[in-house]
């Protein structure tokens, strides 16, 4: 049956929802009465009329229960039709419309594709970064442990002891667990190969609460006793790529830096370890696979592990939080030479992220980037919405024609409204392709480093979940303002009036204020950009107290049991000597840590003879240990005093070498030359001063230099050492013959962490985080760039097409093409900058919040704010000016002959 | 010739052919647009109550055929300013009249021949 079959009053009861019911009882009734009347007027009295008039009619009640349901089914499948029969209809007629206008349908869906395809990629980023919890029955529970210092407010790694004495607080704790990501040599008949192991405590499963895909995990006590049981479980990746998916792996021995050890277990794919960034090979339980870290084990004043755990069902963060407060304060009276001033910080494991470091940073970094995405989809937005508004304008006359040939209001709505889903499916489809492209560019960004990065982002069902959501708002914000206009069309001033000159002052001034709107969201985001940018910048340029360029890096480290002190340093001492002699080599070293390094060492410096109020532990300061030429290949300057030479050997008085900021903390205004302390506490020994050096950074970028205290290898052997190489331009240049000294000094020695230490600090700690944040804030920038030159471009050519007319009437007046330039570019200025000027309103009031997140710059920054005005009326002008152009060669005799 | 689904049309005690009242109504709308009522009451007048059709069986076919768009219906205000629900018969009803009426013919005709026989059987 069709629907113009369909009997009308249907359509009135559908239309007033109505009651089946009372008209099946109406009629019925009215059948009744009328034989009841029929049968008075013969003469019978009211009560035998009206008995008699019912048993005519049979069964009644019966009749009218039949009636009802035969109705009510009817009705609710006529509306089951009617809505299939307008979709069929709408949606064939919004293709047709759309098609006669193909420019149109191009820039609304790729304006939506970009929009929401950018902007899913980067929340799928952000997602899998900061959102998303790790792996584990326990992942999204996690808290992690950070050691705080007087003078260091970011929080960083706990000595092992006391990460044992937190753990003790089982009233608190449900579980914590410690773990060191190291470097380790995986020999295979290939070669040697760097594996990434996280050397962690036995219950590093358990408190994730995460299963093996094949074998086990550890048992309680696999970490007890040095190399008493050698294991190791792999992730997922180093199984298949190092062990080809070898599915009889488990219970094989591989050898590790030389010693054998097993693999017990494989992880499941989603395990990639307990930091979201870095893609780790292993875990191995604490002293079975890296015998010489043991020592370290029981040192206080060594910075060592990255604490991670959860609380006890019920617990609060802030109890633990005291909790943890009151043991750190505990610890400082128990020991007071290590853990003078030092606190404790517990922070969730999702703000931690990449590193506890930055637990101030990160709810701060994810805040802007979240609100970095909404506002470059309201942009997208409006944008479209101003397109479609002004769509329905210049189709003013087909839509008033349509009325008045008796297409009802909503009838004309609904087809706008169709229109728009329409283009919304099509710009979600394109969204969806645009976020997939955008997802694998960013996993294919290289990132040089020994640090094996992870870029685990994938498409996943939170990210089109959240495409899709987006589309659909996209299309509901897009459509109502259109929708809205075509409903408001007065039918007569349509007609009565030429073909679009008509533009109702309303949607002409929405639409401007769309695109205003949008320009100063813009500007928002530009200004965002700007300001990582040149942070970001700024970081690199940074003056990190050292010449960062020409130096190479190489790292060993020596086994306990061939290496004792004597011949571990016999063999540096070689090292260097033979290191030297390598052609293209201006001057080497030897460093424990290096500056962004993962790792760090505090000593308590307790000064003898000062003035300074020196609390009874002494001060707790950063310390190196060095050999060679450290300052000169590190171009630190000495400033007063000398070197460590050979002559600081294993004297008695031993020497230290310190920095400025130490000299003014405990000397202030006197030469620190010549001065003594004692290192590890008032009991350790006693050295003096024979140098004093220039500060430099060393944990986070633009930090307050903090004292730091050198010492020679010499006096202070340590097994793990990093060669420092000062080169000419091209510093990789002297990896191989340097690889040829270690080997020949001994084959078995592991190199790791090669890397040029411009590398080490664009790709490390310290300026990775802050380059890839300027990356992404970047593409948002150009992003809401393009969309703004999208809005003007529409608005400006919409009007030139609406003032086709006007233009025609002044040029056949005698208006000049610069005159008719001026008038079109200048409504896209004047546009612009009212943009301009609402969006620095807007960034002048908002970017105060990431003034903790920005380097060397502050928010208000005016060459960011003017290079962005610029921009956008560069932007604004480049826009214009092809409508510009259309509007110069209106022919008037055309123009004024068209109505 | 469609059937009905309804169960309210088949009264078996009306003693009438399946569709004979589809029928009657259809001629009875032929005349003009009726309500319920005076379709009930031209059928009763027309065949001198020979044929005693109970109305409760008479509404059910009514909308049945109008679901199938033999007929339309509106509300309109009768003689004495009284809200009736009148039918119209739709052009798609005229024909299934039509229709309906030559098939009665030959139908009624070969039973009366039938029945009116004079031939013996061979």
């Amino acid at each position: 049956m069709s629907g113009a079959d369909t009997p009308k009053w249907h359509r009135y009861l559908r239309f007033w929802r109505a009651n089946v019911a009372a008209d099946v009882d109406a009629e019925l009734t009215f059948h009744i009465d009328a034989r009841t009347q029929e049968l008075c007027d013969v003469g019978l009295d009211a009560a035998a009329a009206r008995s008699q008039a019912l048993r005519e009619f049979g069964d009644l009640d019966r009749a009218r229960q039949t009636l009802r349901a035969m109705d009510e089914q009817h009705e609710a499948s006529t509306r089951r039709r009617d809505i299939f029969t307008d979709l069929t209809r709408d949606v064939p007629v919004a293709l047709r419309a759309l098609s006669r206008s193909p420019s149109l349908v191009v820039v609304v869906v790729l304006t939506l594709a970009l929009g929401i395809g950018v902007t899913s990629a980067v929340y799928s980023v952000v997602d899998a970064y900061l959102f998303r919890p790790l792996p584990g029955a326990h992942g999204a529970e996690l808290v992690v442990l950070g050691r705080t210092e007087k003078d260091i407010p970011q929080p960083h790694d706990l000595s092992y002891p006391d990460f044992r004495d937190y753990r003790a607080d089982t009233a608190i704790f449900a579980a914590l667990g410690a773990y060191t990501s190291r470097v380790i040599e995986l020999e295979t008949e290939r070669g040697t190969e760097q594996l990434w192991i996280d050397d962690a405590t036995a219950n590093y499963f358990s408190v994730l609460g995460l299963s093996p895909m094949l074998g086990r995990t550890f048992g309680p006590g696999d970490d007890v006793g040095e190399i008493s049981h050698p294991s190791v479980v792999l992730t997922y990746k180093a199984w298949k790529n190092r062990f080809a998916s070898d599915s009889q792996i488990v219970g094989r021995a591989i050898r590790l830096n030389g010693h054998p050890v097993t693999v017990i277990g494989v992880m499941p794919p989603e395990f990639h370890g307990v930091r979201p960034v870095v893609d780790i090979d292993g875990i191995a339980p604490i002293n079975q696979v890296w015998p010489a870290y043991g020592k370290a084990l029981e040192d206080r004043s060594s910075i060592a592990v990255s604490v991670f755990g959860r609380l006890r069902p019920g617990v609060s963060l802030a109890t633990a939080r005291e909790a943890v407060r009151l043991r750190a304060s505990q610890l400082e009276r128990a020991y007071p030479s290590t853990n003078r001033n030092v606190g404790v910080a517990l922070v969730p494991e999702r703000y931690a992220r990449p590193s506890i470091t930055v637990s101030n940073l990160t709810p701060a970094v994810a805040a802007v980037f979240m609100t970095l995405v909404i506002l470059v989809l309201l942009v997208a937005c409006a944008n479209v919405t101003s397109l479609l508004l002004a769509r329905v304008v210049v189709r003013g006359r087909e839509l008033a024609i349509r009325a008045a040939i008796g297409a009802s209001q909503w009838r004309l709505v609904r087809q706008v409204l169709v229109e728009c889903a329409v283009l919304a499916a099509l710009g979600g489809a394109g969204a969806v392709a645009v976020a997939y492209v955008a997802v694998h560019a960013v996993e294919s960004i290289h990132v040089a480093t020994d640090i094996p990065i992870r870029w685990g982002v994938e498409l996943d069902a939170r990210v089109v979940a959240y495409t899709a959501v987006a589309t659909l708002l996209a299309a509901l914000v897009a459509g109502v303002a259109p929708a809205a206009a075509a409903r408001k069309r007065n039918l007569n001033d349509v007609l009565k009036s030429g073909a679009g000159n008509t533009a109702a002052g309303g949607h002409r001034r929405l639409r401007s204020a769309l695109v205003a709107g949008q320009i100063a969201v813009s500007v928002v985001v530009l200004v965002c950009a700007g300001l990582f940018a040149r942070s970001s910048s700024n970081a690199t340029r940074t003056n990190f107290g050292f010449r960062a360029d020409g130096v190479l890096m190489m790292s060993t480290t020596l086994r306990s049991q061939t290496y004792d002190t004597l011949r571990g340093q016999a063999l540096y001492r070689e090292l260097l000597r033979r290191s030297a002699a390598v052609p293209g080599v201006r001057s080497v070293a030897l460093s424990r840590y290096v500056p962004f390094g993962y790792e760090r060492a505090v000593t308590n410096v307790v000064p003898i003879s000062t003035t300074a109020q020196v609390p009874e532990s002494g001060f707790p300061y950063f310390l190196n240990v060095v050999a060679g030429d450290y300052f000169a290949t590190m171009g630190i300057p000495v400033l007063e005093g000398r070197e460590f030479t050979d002559r600081d050997g294993s004297s008695v008085l031993g020497t230290a070498i310190v920095n400025a900021a130490f000299a003014k903390a405990i000397w202030p205004g006197e030469t620190a030359i010549g001065k003594r302390f004692h290192v590890d506490g008032g009991t350790g020994p006693i050295v003096e001063i024979v140098g004093v050096v220039g500060d430099t950074q060393d944990l986070i970028l633009g930090e307050s230099p903090k004292p730091y205290v050198f010492r020679p290898m010499g006096q202070s052997y340590q097994s793990q050492m990093t060669l420092l190489v000062r080169t000419g331009p091209a510093p990789s240049s002297v990896v191989p013959p340097l690889r040829a000294v270690f080997s020949t000094l001994d084959r078995s020695l592991p190199v790791f962490d090669v890397r040029t230490m411009v590398d080490h600090l664009r790709n490390g700690q310290a300026l990775l985080f802050t380059r890839l944040g300027s990356a992404f804030a970047t593409v948002f920038g150009l992003l809401a760039l393009v969309l703004a030159m999208v809005g003007v471009y529409g608005v400006v050519s919409y009007s030139v097409a609406q003032r086709t007319r006007e233009i025609g009437l002044r040029v056949a007046l005698g208006a000049r093409l610069p005159a008719i330039l001026r008038l079109v570019v200048g409504q896209g200025l004047r546009l612009a900058w009212i943009g301009v000027g609402i969006g620095l309103m807007l960034s002048i009031a908002t970017t105060g919040v990431m003034s903790s997140i920005l380097y060397g710059v502050a928010p208000r920054d005016p060459v960011v704010l003017g290079i962005v005005v610029l921009v956008l009326t560069f932007v604004a002008v480049i826009a214009s000016l092809v409508p510009a152009r259309r509007a110069t060669r209106i022919d008037p005799l055309v123009s004024l002959r068209s109505d | 010739m469609p059937t009905s689904r309804s169960t309210a049309e088949a009264s078996p005690d009306l003693g009438l052919l399946q569709g004979t009242l589809d029928v009657m109504i259809l001629k009875a709308l032929s005349w003009g647009p009726m309500h319920g009522f005076g379709v009930a009451k031209w059928i009763r007048n027309t065949t001198e109550d020979v044929l005693q059709i109970e109305d409760s069986a008479l509404y059910p076919a009514l909308h049945r055929m109008e679901f199938r768009g033999l007929i339309d219906s509106d509300w309109a205000l009768t003689e004495n300013k009284r809200r009736a629900k009148y039918y119209t018969l739709t052009s798609k009803g005229r024909q299934q009249l039509r229709a309906r009426a030559s098939s009665w013919d030959r139908y009624s005709t070969a039973v009366s021949k039938v029945i009116h026989a004079t031939v013996q059987p061979v």
